[in-house]
């Protein structure tokens, strides 16, 4: 399933990124030339960058890469790393939940809506207010599946443990 | 609760999920929410997290994150810079620490490409120490100026701690970004200045490397340059005459950087895959953080603990200078351990509010507290730009690093003082700038 799930949130966020470099430069350039802007720049760019955030997140917290300081988790020695790690990924797991819950009602209010934007496009928000809840869904699942395996490599020994903190130092 | 207390708590409940490696991230926000659940309510709390995530992920101005992002990754890969360093390396072949002047401009030039100290020193490791020491340059002098060199991104737009600094305050990123150009270019040359008159003291650093290049050589070297100057002249004059707008001015930039990449066949498919997807990534760690940073904030401001920290700094009586002078002391501890952009994100919603209240000018707090960072990541034993180019260089002690990168801070501490004396430093071009931005 990973081989599916990586690389297609990766598309979605990289093609996401394209869109929004090649309308702001086109904006640039025609602005520039023929003093015609792009009247959809801004809720366009707005939403794409939303889209970026949010679906990347699973992405981030697969690969442990949300930044970390490590002054004191980086000194621990085995046991208290592996309380450390389980702590990082209650917390992560506690936060993705609730910030879930809250796009999903977000995304409610506007699906019942049919909001749309208020400029030129008139693009539809909720498809995006969707994705944000669940890309903080998936990053909450991606972190259980990741405390569900600090435990059961813990079992094995504590050098697993150790190697899943190397993963979580990236530190800047 | 009196809200000292309460947000004293707050702060001490954040370290300790800091200390236990929690991700900066989820650490600000799991703090925030409990302290507004338990400060007002859990109605508060959720429309909070409905609200703030949100309306920073629409956010237009901060799509110049991934902009600039995308543009440095652009140009590392396609090796953008190299051609600046050449250039500087045969006009200054005949002076001591020619290769010094070469890497400290260059890296003024990949600052004005990209934003991260850390790609910038692991760069310029690559390219300039081997030639250093190839020459029998001090292996600590040389790693201390690619270091040093390397912190300019911090500075230079574009610059993405400027544009965290200008998020968290509320200030104009098209000025912030600007305020950053004249320190950043005074800091090179008080690098080169001061490097100059170190070597005439101790010449053993960085003997001549008795090159000679005929004014064609030189000339044809200056085609190299192209890339980085077009791209700084798009950025920085753009930004500056109030043609572009700060987003504007990165997807200009990116998409400048793709061009020129391709145009001189150095990036392929994969490269660019490659930028985009430490774009998004990198994007989406550094935008939880600020939503973090600012969900903190304003846990701090609901629970009265800006309100009442100002009152008691009013109360104590500290001058704007002493209370700039603790905050320097404090940047320059914790930056030792904790990378720049957390740094900025942890303290400034609780700093902020109290430099106001003193009245000490934003734009010019802001570049203070980049340079501090600046100053940090170079400060041994654990700046985080000395670990980057001891990680690129494995066979340079820490020792040699340690004592390379002290003539630098000496002159850090030189351009400190003068950004301290003269703000204008800092505050002249935003004044000059077209608005706007």
């Amino acid at each position: 399933m990973k081989s599916y799930f990586e690389p297609s949130l990766q598309v979605i966020c990289a093609l996401a990124l394209a869109v929004m470099m090649s309308v702001g430069a086109i904006d640039i350039i025609l602005g520039l030339a023929f003093d015609k802007y792009l009247p959809f720049k801004v809720e366009l760019s707005g939403l794409l960058f939303a889209i970026i955030i949010f679906v990347s997140q699973p992405l981030v917290t697969m690969r442990n890469e949300h930044v970390v300081v490590d002054i004191i988790s980086g000194k621990l020695t085995s046991g208290w790393k592996l309380l450390s790690l389980a702590i990082a990924k209650l917390t992560a797991i506690g936060v993705l939940t609730l910030l879930a819950i809250a796009a999903w009602s977000l995304f409610q209010s506007s699906w019942n809506i049919k909001e749309r934007s208020s400029d030129f496009l008139q693009i539809p928000i909720y498809p995006v207010k969707f994705m944000i809840f669940a890309g903080f869904t998936l990053a909450a699942l991606v972190s259980v599946i990741q405390l569900v395996r600090l435990f059961m490599k813990s079992e094995t020994g504590p050098s697993d443990a150790e190697e899943q903190a190397e993963g979580e130092r990236t530190n800047g | 609760m009196d809200s000292i207390i309460s947000g004293v708590v707050a702060i001490v409940a954040l370290l300790a999920l800091l200390g236990f490696g929690v991700p900066i991230a989820w650490a600000m926000t799991a703090v925030a929410i409990i302290g507004m659940w338990l400060v007002i309510d859990g109605n508060f709390a959720m429309s909070m997290l409905e609200t703030l995530p949100y309306d920073t992920g629409v956010n237009f101005t901060l799509v110049v994150i991934p902009m600039f992002i995308l543009m440095g990754g652009f140009s590392s890969r396609a090796g953008i810079i190299e051609g600046l360093y050449e250039a500087v390396h045969r006009f200054t072949a005949r002076a001591k620490g020619n290769l010094i002047y070469a890497t400290i401009v260059a890296s003024a030039g990949f600052a004005a490409a990209s934003g991260s100290t850390l790609v910038s020193s692991s760069v310029f490791t690559r390219i300039a120490m081997p030639q250093m020491l190839k020459f029998g340059y001090s292996p600590g002098i040389s790693a201390g100026s690619i270091a040093a060199s390397g912190t300019l991104a911090a500075l230079i737009p574009p610059s993405v701690g400027i544009i965290l600094i200008a998020s968290l305050t509320n200030q104009s990123v098209g000025a912030l970004l600007i305020a950053g150009v004249l320190p950043g270019i005074l800091t090179a040359g008080a690098y080169i200045v001061g490097m100059r008159l170190f070597l005439i003291r101790y010449p053993q650093w960085a003997p001549s490397t008795n090159e000679s290049y005929s004014w064609r050589d030189k000339f044809a070297g200056l085609r190299m340059v192209w890339g980085v100057v077009l791209l700084a002249t798009l950025i920085i004059g753009g930004l500056y005459s109030g043609l572009f707008s700060p987003s504007a001015a990165g997807a200009v930039g990116a998409a400048g950087a793709l061009l020129i990449g391709l145009g001189m066949r150095r990036l392929s498919g994969n490269d660019i895959w490659e930028s985009f997807k430490e774009g998004t990534l990198v994007s989406g760690r550094l935008l939880m953080i600020l939503i973090g940073g600012l969900l903190m904030g304003r846990l701090l401001l609901v629970n009265g603990f800006t309100d009442e920290i100002n009152n008691f700094v009013a109360s104590m009586g500290v001058s704007p200078m002493e209370l700039m002078i603790y905050i320097a002391i404090m940047f320059i501890v914790l930056g030792m351990f904790v990378d720049s952009l957390s740094l900025i994100v942890i303290t400034l919603p609780f700093l902020f509010p109290i430099s106001q209240s003193l009245g000490i000018n934003e734009i010019w707090f802001g570049i203070i507290i980049l340079k501090l960072i600046e100053i940090a990541a170079i400060t041994p034993p654990v700046g985080l730009n000395l670990f980057a180019v001891m990680g690129a260089a494995p066979e340079l002690k820490a020792s040699e690093m340690y004592r390379g990168i002290v003539p630098f801070l000496i002159i850090e501490m030189v351009v400190l003082m003068l950004l301290f004396a003269f703000p204008e430093i800092a505050l002249w071009l935003p004044q000059t700038m077209a608005k706007g931005t």
